[in-house]
């Protein structure tokens, strides 16, 4: 119940076999380029269910994406089924043929990779079910030992071995593979008649031997969130500071301007940053960098989702825009280099994304920052939508904490709401401590100021 | 055809004891995506396979295969046995069995199924392409515009060894549109949506595709002018999409059977008042006062009929959601809630469509009668909380002031604690519409639902500026 049967090896030399092949039956059918990306993924999961065991699953699939171009157009299959690939590249093509064409479209030429494929660690597709059911029963004894009114509704410890290969009529010929290993937990406190917010935590690790510690650190984590939502007040209503813990940083602010630093949304004018490359957007202690070769972060690649090399990508720079991300064809749209940012899975036509992010850390300490102001919200977690295309967002802060002169109170029912793009030249504080985060994002906490607060 | 797969699994665990489940899911889905006149994107997407869930030793197991083969099926069982033995010894509570509850048999099929796959790839796309270019001629001030067009067909047999051997298949098509409008560096986007389960009419039924276009047009060049109104405790006219929006993430949630056990705020609340008694509030696998709900399934993935569940009757909790292990452990019939998203997905409680019932009210005596306040309408997204706390955000606000509705607003979110503000509605219109249809709802996994009903005038808290 454990090990793969078929090497690693074997593997992603049998799926580069595969790409080829549907590359050659694509071709035969018609196309005047196509792309054939194989993803094999085997996953050893226990899930947990108010404290408890609850499922115990194992499940392994090859799926296969095809990406044609004829005469200009592009359509895209994709099957969990050697058998379907003819058809699939049928279907894809007869996508094709329906579709207008673009004098943009096309896949990229083979271009060298700027580093080798990071050796993935066999101990994890060696972790067995029993270790794994261990680890997860281990970590909820762990919580319920903290304080028995943590409640873990729902979560999971997991173990995934994947192998990726990749073809194309223009000779990008790829394969590599890897493997993470993770856990995740959600839930509440519940005092009596008081249910408290609920909140999650976890990690991801690409070693079997860091899962124990990351798995304990999350749990860790988790218990002070959830024990920190109880005996939450009436908050203030105000127009001031608010620090964005790190879960908000990645999940709100990073994730909320990437949308509008990818190419795609300069092309088409979804942007408010067409205009500002290598002008200030943000306020000098704000830099944002990726980098799909940072070493021990599961989403570090040498090639991205066309076989195109990945690289170091600085995005912001002291508050400077430095780039956008591109896949093939927002490059060619903007008549640049690509930047290796095509993401997904075969299951998918590519789109694009970032890989490791990291926000640079400042110099303050996060309680610096917490107490700096006379008065500032502590948003654990934020549960709110932003418009991407405005910056408008609005939204309820949980888990969230009042401070008053350094005197820290849990509030409920408050809404936070500005815009954006106004507050990231609005930051007056980064704090030095960061964490990464679910294995590839390393976040500090950030201050921003003049946000609109509501309390109820 | 899902039928004669029926017939292979139940052959596959004629000889299997204790309870095993197999389910063969396809999933077919195709999809066109148009911008500013580009076809962003084309595809289609296949996924098939058999998941098996075991009940071995009081723990499920489950693994699953990319196909119906008996070979691959009968492996997978031996997988996932093994795997429910090898965490037999940490279970805290063994699970006891499952619900005795009649279970389907027979084959389902679902109207639309022919009539959306019959209709051409030409059409589909060329549809995407005129109604984004009809969006982004509505008006100078409209800078770009999207189109998307998506259908998926499911095809599932679910065999058990105590009863089920069913089948069915259904087509869930959803259109969606968007408009972003620029003045003076000045940005605003408005978006429409359509889904539902059945036919190509059924689809535009409401609205014809280029309407919807016209009217994300309209108002994304409508919010330029619009002002962020103050924050504070406001009265509000909920429209559909919103009602439908808070039933969903703001009450279905908590009442679902596992959520409960966890502590959610429904626990050991049955029987009492959660809502004023205007409030009757349901979820079900019909499409119940209107044809086509996007939530709509004959059964669930546990092979159990998937009817109606009132879980709030005239402002009493009166049920939980349940699959067949929650309804043994509360000692209930299950409510037909299992879902499972793919093949390769372990079954879970879930919501299909929910909804609140009409009333005897109608929307424009409600407007009528409402001194100060708001009618919120085009939900952009929301969420909710285990206290019941929730947070919409809302596209188009329109200020109520002496019985009249005034100017557009924009930049609002909502927000509450759920049983809390359902005791303040106070008036509920007849008119009823299914309003979430082109959504999904993420709980681990995806799941298909809709939501709706009528106009709701309750007390809500209203982000806004300070």
């Amino acid at each position: 119940m454990s090990a793969e049967a078929v090497n690693p090896a074997e593997r992603q030399s049998a799926l580069l076999g595969a790409a080829r092949d549907g590359v050659e039956r694509a071709q035969a059918l018609g196309a005047d380029q196509s792309e054939v990306i194989c993803d094999y993924g085997r996953e050893t999961r226990v899930d947990l269910q108010k404290d408890d065991i609850h499922n115990a699953s194992v499940s392994e699939e090859a799926t296969y994406g095809i990406r044609v171009f004829v005469n200009g157009s592009m359509g895209f299959a994709t099957v969990n089924d050697p058998a379907r690939l003819e058809t699939a590249c049928e279907e894809a093509l007869a996508l094709a043929r329906v579709s207008p064409p673009d004098p943009l479209n096309g896949l990229g030429d083979p271009r060298p990779l700027l580093e080798t494929p990071e050796d993935s660690d066999p101990e994890i597709a060696a972790l067995e079910m029993g270790a794994l059911v261990s680890l997860a029963a281990d970590t909820v004894d762990r919580i319920k030992s903290k304080d028995p009114r943590v409640v873990v509704d729902s979560g999971h410890v997991y173990a995934v071995t994947s192998q990726r290969a990749i073809a194309t009529s223009t000779g990008v010929a790829l394969s590599d593979g890897r493997s993470v290993a993770g856990s995740s937990f959600f839930g509440m406190a519940v005092d009596g008649d008081e249910v408290g917010s609920f909140d999650h935590d976890g990690q991801a690790v690409v070693t079997a031997e860091a899962l124990a510690e990351a798995t304990a650190a999350a749990a860790d984590r988790f218990v002070i969130k959830t024990l920190g939502a109880l005996g939450a007040g009436q908050g203030e209503s105000f127009r001031g500071s608010v620090i964005l813990t790190p879960e908000v940083v990645s999940e709100f602010l990073v994730s909320n301007l990437l949308s509008v630093l990818s190419g795609t949304a300069i092309r088409t004018g979804r942007s408010p940053f067409t205009e500002s490359l290598g002008e200030v957007i943000a306020s000098t202690n704000f830099t944002l960098l990726d980098n799909p070769h940072e070493p021990g972060r599961i989403a570090t690649r040498c090639f991205d989702r066309e076989g195109m090399p990945t690289r170091p990508t600085p995005l912001v720079e002291s508050g400077v825009l430095k780039t956008f991300l591109y896949d093939v064809y927002e490059a060619r749209a903007a008549q640049v280099e690509p930047t290796g940012h095509a993401r997904g899975s075969a299951a998918s036509p590519p789109s694009i994304g970032p890989s490791n992010l990291t926000v640079a850390a400042g110099s303050g300490s996060f309680s610096d920052l917490c107490c700096e102001p006379e008065r500032a919200v502590v948003a654990s977690r934020f549960s709110g939508g932003c418009n991407p295309v405005t910056g408008e967002f609005s939204g309820v802060v949980k888990g969230g904490f009042l401070m008053r002169s350094g005197e820290k109170t849990p509030i409920k029912e408050t809404l936070m709401a500005g815009n954006l793009f106004d507050l990231i030249k609005n930051i007056s504080g980064v704090s030095q401590e960061a964490r990464v985060m679910n294995g590839n994002r390393t976040m500090p906490s950030i201050r921003v100021d003049d946000v609109s607060i509501t309390a109820g | 055809m899902p039928e004669e797969i029926a017939e292979i699994l139940a052959d596959c665990i004629k000889d299997e004891h204790g309870f095993v489940e197999l389910r063969y899911h396809s999933k077919t889905s195709r999809g066109v995506a148009v911008e500013k006149g580009r076809i962003e994107s084309s595809a289609v997407s296949h996924r098939a396979g058999t998941g098996v869930r075991v009940l071995q030793d009081g723990v499920f197991g489950f693994a699953s295969c990319s196909s119906a083969d008996p070979k691959d099926v009968k492996e997978a069982i031996t997988r996932a046995r093994d795997a429910a033995r090898r965490s037999a010894a940490r279970k805290k509570e063994r699970i006891s069995g499952l619900q005795e509850c009649d279970l389907a048999r027979g084959h389902f099929e679902v109207d639309g199924v022919d009539d959306v796959l019959n209709r051409s790839l030409q059409e589909k796309v060329a549809l995407a392409r005129e109604v984004e270019a009809v969006t982004r001629g509505a008006s100078q001030q409209i800078s770009t515009a999207t189109c998307g067009y998506r259908e998926i067909l499911e095809e599932k047999a679910i065999v058990t060894t105590d009863g089920a051997r069913c089948s069915f298949r259904l087509v869930r098509p959803e259109f969606r549109v968007s408009a972003v409008a620029e003045r003076g560096g000045e940005r605003q986007s408005s978006s429409r949506t359509m889904g539902v389960t059945g036919n190509w009419d059924c689809l535009f039924e409401n609205r014809a595709p280029d309407r919807l276009g016209c009217d994300a047009a309209e108002t994304a060049v409508d919010l330029l002018a619009a002002k962020r109104p103050p924050g504070g405790r406001a009265t509000v006219i909920l429209a559909p999409s919103i009602v439908g929006l808070l039933v969903h993430e703001a009450i279905g949630h908590t009442v679902e059977a596992d959520f409960v056990e966890s502590g959610s705020v429904a626990q050991g609340k049955l029987g009492q008042r959660v809502g004023s008694d205007l409030v009757t509030l349901c979820d079900s696998g019909r499409s119940e006062f209107h044809h086509g709900a996007g939530g709509t399934l004959p059964i669930d993935d546990e092979g159990v009929p998937a009817g109606r569940t009132v879980i709030i009757k005239n402002g009493m909790l009166q049920s939980y959601l349940h699959d067949r292990t929650s309804a043994r452990k509360f000692g209930v019939q299950p409510t037909g809630s299992a879902r499972a998203w793919e093949y390769s997905d372990v079954p879970l409680i879930r919501m299909r469509n929910t909804y609140l019932e009409p009333g005897d009210s109608s929307l424009e005596d409600m407007i009528a009668s409402t001194p100060d306040g708001y009618l919120l309408d085009g939900a952009r997204n929301g969420q909710a909380d285990a206290t019941g706390e929730f947070m919409f955000n809302v596209e188009r606000a329109h200020r109520i002031t002496d019985g009249k509705l005034g100017e557009l607003v924009r930049g609002i979110t909502i927000t509450g604690i759920a049983f809390d503000v359902m005791q303040t509605v106070d008036a509920v219109s007849s008119e009823f519409k299914w309003d979430l249809g082109a959504g999904y709802c993420g709980k681990g996994q995806p799941a298909k639902v809709d939501a709706g009903g009528p106009y709701v005038r309750c007390e809500v808290l209203l982000g806004g500026n300070q």
